[in-house]
């Protein structure tokens, strides 16, 4: 397909190409880590009321489990993103461009939903069951739940 | 709405193949690297393969034999079992009788009013008896003959909102008079 493959089936690129792309590769392990880090405090947020450590809110607990939810998925998806992106330029040609647009999608997802949760209040779990997200007993609002969806396939980018 | 949402995911699902389809179709089979332990592995796989086919069979048999849930399609003649109604709200259940008697099936005919949720009948130990799906639009059916009388305890298993957690009713099994 490329005139740069060579006999070994390894594409070849600039310097400048590879340069780009480890920092976007890092970009996308080190968000995907950032996320896992910070589900991991949500979760123990969660254990911790459950324990009566602490007391929060049945609104906020449950905003917290939304976002726990789809923060471990999202998580999962955008580092792993980064691997198979690493390991597959090298045998085809990949355009960085695409790669750091996915990134972009993928952190206006994550806009969309934080915002979704902690601004708009929804509280639906990331499994998003019809029709809890439309029936929520003046929890959240159904543009809440309407933001929360279309930010999903941008984690999911 | 539900055909629209079905031939949605149907064209969804014939493009996702089709890009599948597309790359099979153009790729070029190539030298794989570490030649030796593809060589190697491979031996084992088809091995291990039966070996896992026949120790999922086996414990699939012995885990299921006697089955633990009693025949769900079966009609039971009309003096022969317990009927109770059962509805799922946002949150509370509404469940008429909520007295049933051991020995005898209860059959529960279990819908959802709202949203989803979940019939889980536990015991007094907080065990798991049997449990079935509360759709809106749908009823379920849930056979299940009590041995032991007691307080069983009714739970959400389906998260349906903020009070998911507080929808918990009491379902009383007593003891069947001598026959």
């Amino acid at each position: 397909m490329s005139s740069t493959a060579v006999a070994s089936g390894k594409v070849e690129y600039t310097d400048s190409e590879n340069r780009n792309a480890l920092f976007a590769v890092k970009a996308h392990l080190i968000a995907g880590l950032s996320v896992f880090l910070l589900m991991m405090l949500g979760g123990l947020t969660m254990r911790a009321a459950q324990g009566t450590w602490i007391e929060i809110g049945v609104d906020l607990f449950y905003q917290i489990m939304t976002v726990h939810g789809v923060g471990v998925v999202g998580a999962a998806m955008i580092a792993s993103t980064g691997v198979q992106w690493h390991f597959l330029r090298k045998y085809v040609r990949l355009s960085n461009a695409i790669f750091w647009t996915n990134f972009f999608i993928f952190l206006t997802g994550v806009v969309m939903i934080l915002g979704s949760i902690f601004l708009g209040g929804y509280g639906g779990a990331w499994t998003f069951l019809y029709p809890l997200p439309a029936i929520y007993m003046g929890a959240w609002s159904t543009g809440a739940a309407a933001v929360f969806q279309l930010g999903l396939p941008g984690l999911a980018s | 709405m539900i055909s629209t949402v079905y031939a949605v995911t149907l064209a969804c699902m014939a493009f996702i193949a089709a890009v599948f389809l597309f790359v099979i179709v153009n790729s070029k089979e190539v030298e794989a690297d570490y030649q030796g332990v593809i060589k190697k592995w491979y031996g084992v796989r088809s091995k291990w393969f039966l070996f896992l086919l026949t120790l999922g069979i086996a414990v699939s048999f012995i885990s299921t034999n006697p089955f633990p849930i009693p025949d769900q399609k079966k009609d039971y003649p009309e003096n022969g079992h317990q009927v109770v109604k059962v509805g799922a709200h946002q949150w509370y259940w509404t469940m008429a009788p909520d007295t049933v008697e051991t020995g005898k099936p209860v059959v529960f005919y279990v819908t959802g009013e709202d949203v989803n949720h979940g019939f889980g009948i536990y015991d007094e130990s907080l065990t798991l008896v049997g449990q079935t799906q509360a759709m809106p639009g749908y009823t379920n059916k849930l056979v299940h003959t009590f041995d032991k009388p007691g307080k069983y305890k009714i739970l959400c298993l389906e998260y349906c909102g903020l009070a998911h957690h507080a929808m918990i009713t009491e379902l009383t099994v007593e003891k069947a008079d001598q026959q």
